[in-house]
């Protein structure tokens, strides 16, 4: 998972608060789960003063100071399938769908469309596209995630309801992974945003402006207070792994805000028109509670005077 | 009998919801209304397993001693203040789920039936501590305790005894939910893995 060892790596003097998930997911390059230390994971929590957070670690099934990789496999995946749930009441997919559905619109021709999930988990967003045939006629729909686990995981939800979608392991940014024709190409991601650190957005925006997409919808938390009160009472509500809890919340905190957004789409890719809108942080919006950052790649010559 | 009639009523739609919610997050399904319908069963029938040795101590109660009728009586109408309420609460919050938008279904569960869920043990011991109140007997109290404890063990049970393992539900259950594809969804094929 991005940022991981990163943020294991800094853990130096006060560092934010960081996610379980991020610090047990990880895979190297030949495939294989990377060995998850018990007490590091445990301290890098508690550096961040999220004791709970750390007591959890510790508490999980471990061999000679090692995380389980078979357990850490079946947390990671209750935590999905909850996640999947969370967002079926959020309404994602369809939020997805009404902001994609005109750009698909328009992109359609001769070759079809398609439709990548950066960091698409289980897969949720995208076999409920195809389930609800939401997009269309000649959409490609292709999921991509560095997990191996959960991307298998899609591919066989996905095949238990035959939905016409399918799920690729590795870097959604690497070219000939997943993107194929950048120009006739939407790239979407749910939670995924607030795993990076403000400081690697550019990088971010800039992967997709090289691969040369047609347009991106990038969807994350609306931060504020009433989001993080909201979080804590849905996630006290519906989520039973205590990992889930703690990361749902905090989620909700570390979220960015649409001026860093937009900054980094800006920075990162420009040429495309990059919108993202937050408000006042309180008043309580709760339709908006999630919302993208969106950008659509100029037609070239486009001549563009920033205020 | 209308307490009675009421609170059974009542108990039904949350033991429905409870097994509802006990298989929620765990089969990773987008289509999943026949899994629905049956853990809407599971809650009922496990809630009909839990409630009725208490039903029997306050029927075999009454028939031996029919005047304690009324003390029943009281206890239940004390809980049906403070659970109707509530169930009207919950009951107009599912009614989102019937209109078209989206935007209304989001509302009802972010704003109502997700804190709703939260809320729901306070509200039920609220109720015991009512029938308590009103009745002044120890074992009216004492069935309310148990009615509620039974109801509030319908959702961990329901979870460990059928919802415990995640993953896509196999066998059987596959093949009848691969032969139910949306009528709006046709020209579905397996999907073509790279890997
Ligand atoms: C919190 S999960 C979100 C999962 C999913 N979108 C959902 O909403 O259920 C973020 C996922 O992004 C994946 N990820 C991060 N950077 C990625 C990249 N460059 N390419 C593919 N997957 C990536 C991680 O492996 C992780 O599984």
């Amino acid at each position: 998972m991005r940022g991981v060892p990163r943020v294991l790596a800094r853990g130096t003097g006060n560092p934010p608060p960081v996610e379980i998930t991020d610090l047990l997911g990880g895979w190297d390059t030949s495939g294989v789960r990377r060995p998850v230390p018990v007490e590091a994971t445990a301290a890098r929590l508690a550096a961040s003063g999220q004791h709970r957070a750390a007591r959890l670690v510790r508490r999980m099934p471990a061999r000679d100071g090692l995380l389980d990789p078979a357990a850490v496999d079946a947390l990671l995946l209750r935590v999905h399938y909850e996640l999947q749930r969370f967002e079926e009441e959020l309404q994602l997919a369809r939020r997805i769908a009404q902001t994609v559905a005109p750009w698909v619109a328009a992109l359609r021709g001769e070759r079809p469309v398609r439709v990548v999930d950066v960091g698409c988990g289980l897969g949720y967003v995208l076999r409920w596209l195809a389930a609800h045939d939401a997009l269309g006629p000649d959409v490609e729909l292709v999921g991509v995630d560095l997990d191996r686990r959960l991307v298998a995981h899609a591919a066989e939800l996905a095949a238990a309801e035959e939905l016409p979608c399918r799920f690729v392991a590795g870097d959604a940014f690497a070219p000939g992974v997943a993107a194929g024709d950048g120009t006739r190409c939407v790239m979407v991601s749910s939670g995924l945003l607030h795993h990076l650190p403000a400081g690697e957005l550019p990088a971010f925006f800039a992967a997709q402006r090289e691969l040369g997409v047609a347009a991106f919808a990038h969807w994350d938390i609306r931060p504020g207070p009433w989001s993080t009160l909201g979080a804590w009472v849905l996630h006290a509500a519906r989520m039973r792994e205590p990992v889930s809890r703690h990361d749902g919340v905090l989620s909700a905190r570390r979220a960015h805000p649409a001026a860093t957004l937009l900054d980094a789409a800006r920075a990162g890719a420009p040429g495309y028109q990059v919108s993202c809108a937050d408000g006042p942080a309180w008043l309580p919006r709760p339709l908006d509670v999630l919302r993208p950052v969106t950008g659509v790649r100029e037609p070239a010559g486009t001549v563009r005077v920033r205020p | 009998m209308r307490e009675a009639a009421a609170l059974t009523a009542i108990a039904v739609l949350d033991s429905m919801f409870a097994g509802f919610r006990s298989s929620l997050g765990r089969t990773g399904l987008i289509r999943h209304r026949h899994r629905d319908v049956l853990a809407h069963l599971r809650g009922l029938a496990l809630s009909a397993l839990l409630l009725a040795p208490v039903a029997a101590v306050a029927l075999v109660d009454v028939a031996l001693r029919g005047p304690r009728l009324a003390i029943y009586l009281a206890a239940g109408r004390a809980m049906l203040l403070v659970y109707l309420p509530f169930a009207a609460v919950v009951l107009l919050a599912l009614a989102a789920y019937l209109v078209p938008h989206w935007q209304h279904r989001f509302l009802a569960a972010v704003v109502v039936l997700g804190p709703g869920t939260l809320a729901r043990p306070l509200v039920a011991l609220a109720g015991v501590a009512a029938a308590g109140w009103a009745s002044r007997d120890a074992l009216a109290t004492t069935l309310a305790l148990g009615a509620v404890c039974a109801a509030l063990a319908v959702e961990p049970w329901a979870e460990r005894r059928w919802y415990g393992r995640t993953g896509p539900p196999g066998g059987a259950v596959r093949r009848i939910l691969g032969r139910c594809a949306l009528p709006d969804s046709p020209g579905v094929s397996p999907p073509r893995s790279r890997r």
